[in-house]
């Protein structure tokens, strides 16, 4: 086991998603095994179509059996009922719900679609607070989840 | 599952809890046990210190150090009776039991309580049983070895995609496939290993998961209403550290065609034995079963006396 397990995983994921990656996902950058940034685009016939998204993955040594940090960065952050104007995402797989079994392309799937079910644009209704107090790490952040539709 | 965010950085300070002891870092205690339980600090006002997130990062690491010095993830094994010295001024019951217990039981070996206690005493307990019996009786581990190969295609079959389990599958399969030249001490380490051990958890998690969601038929009846074994599973089999029901033992049980009896060790005053509960494949069991002392919320491993063993070892 010459290679770490987050190294070895993640060239893996990296190979995949250059060949087979989910429609609408790219990769800006992934030079190392520390930081990804990808491209996310709003699907068609959905309330972010034609718009452009950036997400930043952080991936921490004890990758995959912690989960990334992940955050949209740049000029576009989704105005979404579960994302921040930080970047930070209210998803419950990047955090409690972690598991290995998700990967990069998987977590992306799951923010586009969390994108596509959206059926009103508007921030979550505590962003002005939560963005004042937040860290930079959304993995510091005590969330709260509870099942709903929005 | 969708959510949505209920408030969340408060201006609440820092959870008592956390800040008594040392007065240093207040954010990492929950922070370590449950990755909830971090609560974000309001900038500085008035004693509390803003730490940054690379300082978190540090505190954090530190108490886990701590934690793995402490109580590594699979301990040496000791007499049973030590055991009973951690109730001397505790529970009657339990010191009864556990002098009842050492009849036919010798010695105990601790799994960490970090939710993962049950995967990680069934894995060494099971593997330490092959590498002792791999000259006696070479074909327990031929049929192990054979399993955890098995276990690459149910799996495959339960829809895991192959790219995110190998890495677990691999360290598991080697793991296996060294115990013929492992000793003891080596096999001890191993599990020791962060990256090693919880590999290994890791695969076993996936397995029983993977066993619940190819047999739904049977098992989604035991599940809270409206819950499907996707659902139960994502929540409470897959992800690290959530602790294990009787359905994950029936799983790992039936997939891994190895038993377990489970001695049930409470505080309950009526009764002066420990209860056994068996778990048993739905093929003949080929060894004696691997057994698990319980005690309410905790797993770790028993070793029966050698001549209660039916001479496997």
């Amino acid at each position: 086991m010459a290679k770490p397990m987050f190294a070895r995983r993640l060239s893996k994921e990296l190979k995949d998603l250059a060949m087979n990656a989910p429609a609408g996902v790219n990769i800006i950058d992934a030079n190392d095994f520390k930081v990804w940034k990808l491209g996310l685009a709003g699907a068609p016939g959905t309330l972010y179509d034609g718009e452009k998204f950036q997400l930043e993955f952080n991936f921490g040594p004890n990758y995959p059996l912690e989960s990334p940090q992940v955050l949209f960065v740049g000029d576009n952050i989704p105005v979404h009922p579960h994302i921040y104007s930080n970047g930070h995402i209210c998803l419950d797989v990047l955090y409690n719900h972690w598991s290995p079994v998700q990967t990069v392309a998987s977590i992306c799937l799951s923010l586009q679609s969390m994108l596509s079910s959206c059926t009103s644009k508007e921030p979550p209704p505590d962003n002005a607070t939560y963005v004042k107090t937040a860290r930079a790490n959304p993995k510091h952040t005590a969330w709260a989840f509870h099942d709903d539709t929005v | 599952m969708t959510v949505t965010p209920v408030p969340v950085p408060t201006d609440a300070p820092i959870p008592t809890a956390a800040t008594t002891t040392t007065g240093a870092a207040p954010v990492t205690a929950g922070a370590v046990a449950n990755p909830v339980g971090a609560v974000p600090t309001s900038g500085a006002q008035g004693q509390e210190t803003q730490l940054t997130d690379e300082q978190i990062l540090t505190q954090m690491q530190a108490i886990k150090d701590e934690e793995a010095n402490a109580h590594p993830l699979v301990d040496h094994s000791v007499d049973l009776l030590e055991l009973a010295q951690e109730y001397e001024n505790g529970s009657e019951a339990f010191k009864r039991k556990i002098q009842n217990l050492s009849d036919t039981h010798d010695r105990m070996r601790r799994s960490r309580g970090d939710g993962n206690c049950f995967y990680r005493a069934f894995a060494f307990a099971w593997f330490e049983r092959v590498m002792l019996a791999i000259k006696s009786k070479p074909e327990l581990h031929v049929n192990a070895v054979r399993t955890i190969k098995e276990t690459k295609d149910l799996l495959l079959a339960a829809q895991f995609e192959l790219l995110a389990f190998e890495d677990f599958y691999q360290v598991t399969l080697e793991t296996v496939q060294n115990l013929v030249h492992f000793t003891s001490e080596e096999l001890l380490t191993a599990f020791q290993n962060d990256e090693v051990s919880n590999s290994i958890v890791m695969h076993f998690r996936l397995v029983a998961s993977a066993f619940l969601k190819t047999h739904q038929d049977d098992y989604a009846p035991f599940l809270e209403f409206g819950q499907t074994m996707d659902e139960f599973c994502s929540m409470h089999v897959e992800a690290m550290g959530r602790e294990s029901e009787e359905m994950m033992l029936i799983a790992l049980t039936k997939a891994t065609h190895v038993s377990i009896e489970v001695a049930y060790l409470s505080g309950n005053q009526a009764a002066d034995e420990v209860n056994f509960l068996p778990f048993l494949p739905d093929t003949a069991p080929y060894m004696p079963p691997l057994v698990l002392l319980y005690r309410p919320g905790h797993y770790d491993i028993l070793y029966r006396k050698s001549h209660c063993l039916d001479g496997v070892i």
